[in-house]
Order: structure tokens, then C-alpha cells, then sequence
């Protein structure tokens, strides 16, 4: 007990800085310090935070504190996707139908945006739709087969 | 009065960066901006790392930076595609020896001119700057230093020196301060030991190394502002409804309460148009108004505009008035920020409630007479 209590104490420790750093990146952020928040958010992405990673990906995807960068970009919201969020799953799945950053594969895009979708997105859903009417039935099994194998694994990380 | 005329904001921090801008204004113009009333405000961030706009033009500039061996400028004699084309790498696509390989220094399937959804409109410019951008190299065209105008191709032109072509509109060369030009006279991006910003990973057309400029203030005139809103808006409600906030959805039916998008220096000069749902229509009584009633929401979305006129979109800032005591530091106001690819990072006493926090300490100023609300100056009123 008193080992989980000193954990859960080294644990918050460790933990604030964090979130003071990305409260200062986001500040940074609407202050227009893009330089700022990008090696903040940057730092604070490679480290493992979730919501920086996606920070981090808007800011390459803008060019805003650093060159333009789609490859970057897609490569932050990839990662993020891979977690779980929602946003970076419904970025990433616009990435990939449009080819930005990534080579375009609407099966892909169809099931990052299914993924997103499940999620709650709305947007994530309409953008699905849109996309399926323009995808050929190949492209549409494959999405399904990603769908399928990535519900067989359970977790969500299906291209790992 | 004046202090009075404060702006509907959640940031505290001022960018009022000097640029060159001002030379390219047409003369008599309306200017569409406001400046930050709030001193203290103003003061809060002096580090002038912190001020450094590095970001809006940042990779507009420099096409040849991010991949060496991507440099169409570096390779073969500065243009492997001028001979061939007419200087066109992006026009032509068998001779864009970046889209063929899949390296696009600019992004984008294979179009690096084309890029993406993300950074500025693909649709949507403020021409009378695009115009006036033609003849600067650097801050011209986002990514194809060939595609302008013949008179004002970089790399046509005599020897290939951007900087050596036009001394009349080649904003470095006259002020020596492009130390590229004078030792290599031909292509600043691929001398790295010649461009101190690049080494740094810097590009040379953006932050503090920009020779070329980086203004944080356009001006635009009551019609480009206009015009640029309504292009962006529809890109906007795009970016913003990725967010799934009810909020991000609804706004733009809202009464607007200013007149035309205008230049908030406490929003690091975006351009921002002001809303309120039913609830908080009496917003449109300004200073009159009062403490604002519970359900109250006010929003703010905003874009930007580059020195060469194009526009991105920027992020929506929220405000709605929750129940008394909710939150006695914000005055009762949830506050939230929407980023333009759909992310946010918190709400007042929701999920990453710090996260707000700088929104509360600059609404905070002004919490006693105006309920935490700032004002738009009154000739851009709605």
C-alpha cells in the first residue's frame, strides 16, 4: 500500500511538469510563439504525450514553428492514430485519401476513418461515407479485411 | 473609452512584430486591425524567442531546405528543370525530380505546389498581396520559386541569383542582408555553410533570420477582409467540425457582432469575426451588457493571411457562460480552444482544465466591469 502511495506521489511528480510544459506550448501556441510550442510539444510527443503527438502533427501539417512537413505530420498523427486518438485517426484517415504525407490507399483512409468513426466522430463518419462511394470493391475488401484483422487483434493497432 | 475597447480574446500576448508590409498596402486603404488596450497584457511575454514568428511563412520560403538530396535548386546547376520546361519543376511533372522519387519537399501527393488541405486555402487569397509578393523571391510562392511570372523567375533570371535579379523589389539585396547572395550569388538554400539560419535548422525566409520579411500585420482593406472571410469560412467549418463540438458546428448560424473579420493583436494578428448564440445576444450591447446570462456562448473563429496573401485557417476560441459558481476564477466562464485540425486540449473545469488557464489570466483583467468580456473597437461593430 505504502509502495503504491509513493509510486502514485513519484507518479504526479513526474507528470506536472509535463502538463505545465504542454499548457505552456498551447499558450505558446495562441500567442503565435510557434517556435515555442513546436520544441515544446516536440519534446513533450517523443516523450509519449498523447495529446502533444497530435499538437505536434497540426503544427508540421501547418508548417507553423517549423518547415511544412506532411511526411512528419502523418507520421505524429500514424503514431497517436496507433493510440487510439480519435483525432489523429480521423487526420491520419484524411491523410491517406488524399495522399498527403502518405502514399494515398483509400482502404486506409476508409479504415482509420471507420476507426475515428467508432470513436464518435461524426466528421469521421460523413468523410467515410463520402470516401466509400468513390472506392472501387477491391479497395472496399481490403478495408474490410484491415477492419477485420485489426478486430481480431483487439486493440486497435492493426499496421504494427 | 478607450481601454474600454478591448478585444474579445483569450490570449494575453501581443505580437505587434514590425515587418515590411507596409510597403505592399495600397495606399488609402482601410486598415482592418485592432491593438491590444490591455498594458499589462502586452507585457507579459518579452522573450524575444517567445515573440519570434517563425511559424505563418516559415516554410513558405525555403523549398529546398527540407530534403538535400530533394533540392531541385541544388542539383545540376540550380534548375534541372528550367532548361526543359521553362523553370517550372512543379508544372512539369516528368521533370519534378522530387514528385518522381515520392520525396515533395512541399508535401502533397505529387503537386509540391499543390500540397495539401492544411496550411493555407487552396482557394482562398488576398490578391492585391499575391501581386505585390511577385517580385520577392522568397516570399512570393510558397513552394515554386519558378512558377511566377517570367520577369520574376529567380532562376531565369541572370544566373540564377534571386537576390542579384531585381535589386529594386529584392528586399536583401539592397539591404545587404542576404549573406548568401554575396559569397555563392546563386542559390542560398543549398550553401549550408553560407546560411547561418539553415544550419540551425531555421528557414532563412522565416523567424528571426527572416531577410526577407516575417511581418506578423497585414493589412487589408474592409473588402479583401471580407472576401477572405467568406472564402475561408467554408474551410473553417471543416477544420473545426472535426472536433465533434456541438459548438464548432453551430457558430457561423449565430449572430455575428462585428462587421468584417479584423486583426487581433492579442490573438497574434489572426483575423477574427465575433459570435453569440440567442443567449448571449445581449453581447451586442458592449459595454452595456452586464453580466452575461447562463448558456451564454461567445466564439471567435479566426485565418490568417501570409505576406503573399494566402490564407489558412487559424484557431476557434470559445466562451460560454456556465452556472454561478462553476468556476469563481473564470468568472463562470468555460473556456475552450479548437485547433484547425480538430484537436483540444481542454475546458475550464473539464478535461485538462490547466490547459485554459492563459485564457483566464488575460479575461481575468477585465472580469469587474465587463464580465471577463472584451470588446471589439466601435467601428467595427455589427
Amino acid at each position: 500500500m505504502r509502495c503504491c502511495l509513493i509510486s502514485l506521489i513519484v507518479l504526479c511528480a513526474c507528470a506536472a511538469p509535463g502538463r505545465a510544459d504542454f499548457m505552456n506550448a498551447l499558450s505558446a501556441y495562441d500567442a503565435g510563439a510557434y517556435g515555442v510550442a513546436f520544441t515544446e510539444w516536440r519534446r513533450l510527443a517523443e516523450a509519449g504525450d498523447l495529446d502533444a503527438q497530435v499538437a505536434l502533427a497540426g503544427l508540421y501539417e501547418a508548417g507553423l514553428g517549423v518547415p511544412q512537413n506532411y511526411r512528419a505530420a502523418a507520421r505524429w498523427y500514424q503514431r497517436a492514430a496507433h493510440r487510439g486518438n480519435v483525432i489523429a485517426r480521423l487526420n491520419i484517415g484524411e491523410f491517406y485519401s488524399r495522399g498527403i504525407g502518405v502514399v494515398r490507399d483509400h482502404a486506409r483512409a476508409w479504415f482509420w476513418l471507420s476507426l475515428a468513426a467508432n470513436g464518435g466522430s461524426n466528421w469521421a463518419r460523413r468523410r467515410r461515407a463520402v470516401l466509400a462511394g468513390t472506392m472501387a470493391p477491391g479497395e472496399l475488401s481490403r478495408a474490410e479485411a484491415l477492419m477485420k484483422a485489426n478486430r481480431n487483434e483487439g486493440q486497435g493497432n492493426p499496421e504494427r | 473609452m478607450q481601454s474600454r475597447a478591448k478585444m474579445l480574446t483569450s490570449t494575453v500576448i501581443p505580437l505587434a512584430v514590425a515587418a515590411g508590409v507596409a510597403g505592399v498596402v495600397a495606399a488609402g486603404s482601410v486598415v482592418i486591425h485592432a491593438a491590444n488596450a490591455n498594458p499589462s497584457a502586452s507585457n507579459k511575454m518579452s522573450n524575444p524567442a517567445a515573440v519570434r514568428r517563425s511559424g505563418v511563412q516559415l516554410a513558405a520560403c525555403n523549398p529546398c531546405k527540407a530534403k538535400r538530396g530533394c533540392n531541385p535548386c541544388a542539383a545540376k546547376g540550380c534548375n534541372p528543370c528550367a532548361a526543359k520546361r521553362g523553370c517550372n519543376p512543379c508544372a512539369a511533372k516528368g521533370c519534378n525530380p522530387c514528385a518522381a522519387r515520392g520525396c515533395n519537399p512541399c508535401g502533397g501527393a505529387c503537386n509540391p505546389c499543390g500540397g495539401g488541405a492544411a496550411k493555407y486555402s487552396a482557394r482562398c487569397v488576398i490578391p492585391r498581396l499575391k501581386t505585390a509578393s511577385l517580385c520577392n523571391p522568397c516570399a512570393a510562392k510558397g513552394c515554386n520559386p519558378c512558377a511566377a511570372k517570367k520577369g520574376c523567375n529567380p532562376c531565369a533570371a541572370k544566373g540564377c541569383n534571386p537576390c542579384a535579379a531585381k535589386r529594386g523589389c529584392n528586399p536583401c539585396a539592397a539591404k545587404g542582408c542576404n549573406p548568401c547572395a554575396a559569397k555563392r550569388g546563386c542559390n542560398p538554400c543549398a550553401a549550408k555553410g553560407c546560411n547561418p539560419c539553415a544550419a540551425r535548422g531555421c528557414n532563412p525566409c522565416g523567424g528571426a533570420c527572416n531577410p526577407c520579411g516575417g511581418a506578423a500585420q497585414i493589412d487589408l482593406t474592409a473588402a479583401e477582409a471580407k472576401n477572405a472571410y467568406d472564402c475561408i469560412l467554408k474551410e473553417m467549418g471543416q477544420a473545426y467540425g472535426k472536433s465533434g463540438l456541438w459548438v464548432a458546428k453551430t457558430y457561423a448560424g449565430w449572430k455575428r457582432y462585428s462587421k468584417v473579420a479584423y486583426q487581433s493583436a492579442t490573438h497574434s494578428n489572426r483575423f477574427v469575426q465575433n459570435y453569440a448564440n440567442p443567449q448571449g445576444r445581449q453581447y451586442g450591447r458592449f459595454e452595456k451588457a452586464g453580466k452575461m446570462p447562463e448558456g451564454a456562448y461567445l466564439v471567435k473563429d479566426s485565418f490568417t493571411v501570409s505576406k503573399d496573401g494566402k490564407i489558412g485557417v487559424g484557431p476557434l476560441f470559445v466562451m460560454r457562460k456556465m452556472q454561478a459558481g462553476f468556476n469563481a476564477a473564470s468568472g463562470d466562464w468555460k473556456y475552450a480552444m479548437v485547433m484547425p485540425n480538430g484537436a483540444f486540449f481542454g475546458e475550464t473545469n473539464g478535461k485538462n482544465s490547466k490547459n485554459m488557464k492563459f485564457c483566464i489570466d488575460c479575461h481575468i483583467t477585465v472580469a469587474e466591469d465587463q464580465d471577463s468580456m472584451m470588446f471589439l473597437p466601435e467601428n467595427l461593430r455589427n
